[in-house]
């Protein structure tokens, strides 16, 4: 049985934050804001052929979504948190938490900032699986508004996010597969899923 | 437990399923609302315990000798708290499962003991209670619900940990509080542990809900050795000495395999819960 | 089940101040009736146990108590009283 334990009362100081800092959160919304980004596609697509319109509008969104993770993953490791620290300190200590977690922490970044959501449904964050859903996305509903339904229900805004996925694993190390495997065409919500290859 | 194995499970044992143990790290704050200053209630094992709760009523009324009260506030909280468990009972073997899944793993104080014997614990080898998940990065905030620290383990040294416990005759069990996310991994014994006592001593079953399994003994292979015996937690396994074998209750048995594992002789087995007609409702 | 009148256990709080440091009635109880619990989780810090107030100490299981009276020889303030209630014929 414990016995009375005379040690030194644990106290931390008090400016610890386990938020996002809001200062990352405007930046990066600024300089990625879904309804921004359709509007220098729009008149790239304007005109063109279904198959051409949608060939230049997947074009258009991968090299947003490099950008966009780019730029999460620059800023998020300038602008840290307790929660991230203590997260690197333990993965450094335990040599396993990284995935998925430290790549999990700049898709949340990402979409947090620049989607209409409070918080990203995670639906695995496991030793080799990480998955999440977007629900309300604001890159669907403008493409629908400002270059129609017919681009929009060909969903190229998908390769975005799949190269956002992408660039936060293998930015951080990690060789992975990013599948869709659910559309908001079809359904509700747009889900993505990351495998570690070889696992 | 359809609503586990239906809609937690996807069809198969609900606390296999990667997704109830997923978890986001962040949240925004919503435009006119600050910082959380106050704990939620299910992370304060104690607020079911508070003076005024039907809980204490129950506790109270039983102490008065006025059991019809009892029986019906106990009725009332089961029928409450029936969709949504507290706790499920898990085998060794399958809380390796678990931890083979590698969400963050941080072992920590026992919140009951902090309640029921007042301990400080605050080592890796005192630590019995186990928070999973990425909340668990945030624990710092709240210094005093994790009393003594945290110690965030790999996959190896959690399994070397559970098993630690195991032989020292803790059982198993996870949390979900009620809700659909499993957020603790607890090693328990009685009378400490708060869902063990609940359910054993006041029938509040949603409390602690029995594992998937029975435990078993094959008489062939018992040699009465009584290696086993001392380690139920549930009244459930005794020595039958005309016999000289190991005797479980297989209406008791909540199927946490502390006899099994504490066995020399393999002569202990899970049989599962659901495929015995006659247990396939005893939860 | 059958019904049966379990003791009262009065605490003195204005006694017992400080009792998640003293724990001497929570270690020694042989049916473990008593839990303590903090008044007070403040962010980023714990609560000092010193502190008197800090930390209540309270009956959660009543019906456990069999009036051993070990917990009051054991209280070094005197805070504890066990009685059986007088009338408690059932």
């Amino acid at each position: 049985m414990t016995a009375t334990r005379e040690r030194q009362r644990v106290v931390l100081p008090k400016d610890y934050t386990f938020d996002l800092a809001e200062e990352m959160v405007d930046r990066i919304k600024n300089e990625f804001y879904p309804h921004d980004t359709v509007a220098e596609l729009a008149p790239k697509v304007a005109g063109k052929a279904p198959a051409e319109a949608r060939r230049i509008a997947e074009e258009h969104f991968r090299d947003y979504g490099r950008r966009w993770m780019d730029r999460s993953l620059e800023l998020g490791n300038q602008y840290r948190d307790r929660a991230y620290e203590t997260l690197l300190a333990a993965a450094a200590k335990t040599g396993e938490m990284a995935f998925p977690f430290i790549p999990e922490r700049f898709i949340e970044i990402a979409y947090l900032s620049t989607q209409p959501i409070y918080s990203l449904p995670i639906t695995e964050n496991t030793k080799n699986a990480f998955g999440y859903k977007m629900v309300f996305c604001d890159t669907i509903e403008n493409l629908r508004e400002q270059c129609g339904d017919a681009l929009a229900d060909q969903l190229p805004c998908r390769e975005g996010c799949l190269a956002a996925a992408e660039r936060a694993f293998t930015a951080n190390g990690f060789d992975v597969e990013v599948t869709q495997d659910a559309s908001i065409i079809d359904g509700d919500f747009c889900q993505f899923s990351v495998r570690r290859k070889g696992a | 437990m359809c609503r586990m194995c239906d809609s937690l499970g996807g069809g198969g044992t609900w606390y296999l399923n990667p997704k109830n143990y997923s978890n986001r790290m962040y949240k925004l704050r919503e435009p006119g609302k600050g910082p959380t200053t106050q704990l939620g209630n299910s992370a304060n094992a104690g607020a079911s315990e508070n003076a005024g709760s039907a809980f204490a009523r129950a506790v109270e009324a039983k102490a008065n000798g006025e059991l019809e009260t009892f029986n019906g506030i106990i009725a009332e909280m089961n029928k409450r708290a029936l969709m949504r468990p507290g706790a499920q009972v898990v085998p060794l073997h399958e809380v390796m499962d678990v931890l083979d899944m590698g969400m963050p793993v941080a072992a920590m104080m026992c919140i009951c003991r902090k309640g029921t014997r007042a301990c400080e614990e605050c080592s890796l080898s005192e630590y019995s209670c186990m928070g999973l998940g990425t909340g668990m990065l945030k624990w710092e905030r709240w210094p005093e619900r994790y009393r003594g620290g945290v110690e965030f383990l790999s996959t190896k040294q959690a399994k070397e940990w559970v098993e630690y416990w195991d032989t020292k005759g803790m059982m198993h069990m996870l949390m979900q509080e009620g809700g659909d996310f499993v957020g603790g991994l607890c090693n328990c014994d009685y009378p400490d542990c708060g869902p063990i006592r609940q359910r054993i001593d006041y029938g509040l079953y949603a409390q602690l809900v029995k594992g998937e399994y029975v435990c078993f003994v094959d008489w062939d292979k018992c040699n009465g050795c009584g290696d086993c015996l001392g380690r139920c937690h549930y009244n459930a396994l005794k020595f039958e000495a005309t016999m000289e074998k190991a005797h479980i209750d297989q209406f008791e048995c909540f199927g946490c395999g502390l006899c099994e594992t504490a066995c020399p002789r393999d002569a202990i087995s899970y049989l599962d819960r659901k495929k015995i007609p006659g247990l396939a409702k005893v939860w | 089940m059958y019904p049966v009148i379990a003791p009262r256990i009065k605490i003195d709080q204005q006694r017992c101040t400080t009792p998640f440091a003293c724990k001497r009635c929570l270690q020694i109880c042989p049916t473990a009736v008593f839990s303590v619990h903090e008044t007070k989780m403040v962010r980023m810090e714990e609560t000092d146990k010193h502190e008197p107030g800090n930390y209540r100490l309270v009956v959660v299981y009543r019906d456990k108590c069999s009036a051993c009276n070990r917990c009051v020889d054991a209280c070094p303030e005197g805070a504890l009283t066990v009685e059986m209630p007088t009338g408690g014929q059932l």
